[in-house]
């Protein structure tokens, strides 16, 4: 993985590198914001804020990169479920088409079937998951409850989130200097 | 030019699902986030309205049905000051809300006044 890189909760890959200084700095400010452990809600109402504040919006990589941190908090205070194939499948979709729609349009999946199984009221057949992996080019992988813990550890982000954001400083202060 | 005041809409938004009292998945909040900042509030567009989200969950109880036992239920409580003409669109949204996050019905006030929507399947669902 690159140093710049940092990885959400479901493996998506977030490139910090072409951060701005601005937004590097909120970064830099949410990651010790996050290390203070705070409360779930509390921490998704003051980073929304702080994102406004700071003139970044939907489109920015700190809004994923706080969504995600977020979900960690909520997952660790047991506020949220750990995901599951449905959160995968929506980070791909999302990333690779768009959206749902045009991801039904293109792979004969029925959309209204799509949406109750991400709302966890249905569950895709292996044969339809097979098919939709296959053309999301993924793979069902299964791991132990550890490996899955390490990857959805609040403190791993973290420290994650400080080692990338300090590297995209460094080498912006060298390509300044040089 | 002075603005026009916008109601103030209060909404709430359980922990658990209605069918087995178990936590949403990221997901879903995730695309909560991005829904409502898009029906009612967002960071581009002429309409800029402002969304909070409270800091504390809000503890609350209700009643599934006449003579069914009350549920204790932990929300997250949404406050966003909302243009009159774009209240139906957050009751739509709500009502999709209500059918990703597996609720009967979602609690909604409207400048001081409650409102129950009703959440059918034909609502919809949040979409990525």
């Amino acid at each position: 993985m690159k140093k710049s890189a940092f990885r959400t909760i479901t493996g998506r890959t977030l490139d910090l590198a072409g951060l701005g200084e601005d937004e590097r700095r909120f970064l830099g400010t949410v990651q010790r914001e996050y290390e203070k452990d705070p409360e779930w809600s509390e921490f998704a109402a003051w980073w929304a804020q702080e994102l406004l504040c700071a003139g970044l919006g939907q489109g920015s990589v700190s809004y994923r990169v706080c969504q995600d941190l977020e979900a960690r908090l909520g997952i660790a205070q047991g506020k949220v479920a750990p995901p599951d194939y449905r959160d995968f499948l929506a980070d791909l979709i999302e990333e690779r088409y768009g959206s749902r729609y045009r991801f039904c349009k293109e792979t004969g999946v029925d959309p209204g079937h799509l949406s109750r199984v991400f709302a966890g009221r249905a569950e895709l057949s292996l044969q339809t998951l097979q098919r939709v992996l296959e053309v999301l080019h993924a793979a069902l992988v299964v791991e132990t409850e550890e490996v899955v813990a390490e990857r959805l550890s609040p403190g791993q982000a973290g420290a994650d989130l400080a080692a990338a954001v300090a590297w995209v400083g460094r080498s912006k202060a060298v390509g300044r200097g040089g | 030019m002075q603005e026009v005041p916008r109601p103030v809409c209060v909404f709430l938004v359980p922990l658990v699902r209605d069918s087995d009292r178990l936590p949403h998945a990221p997901i879903l909040w995730r695309l909560l986030q991005d829904a409502l900042l898009r029906v009612v509030g967002g960071f581009t567009g002429p309409e800029t309205v402002l969304c909070y989200r409270h800091r504390e969950t809000t503890r609350g109880v209700w009643s599934p049905a006449v003579g069914e036992m009350p549920v204790e239920d932990l929300s997250r409580k949404y406050v966003a000051a909302v243009p009159q003409e774009r209240i139906d669109e957050l009751r739509a949204l709500l009502r999709r809300v209500g059918n990703s996050f597996d609720q009967r019905v979602m609690y909604l006030e409207v400048a001081g006044y409650a409102e129950f929507l009703e959440v059918q399947p034909e609502d919809g669902f949040l979409e990525v």
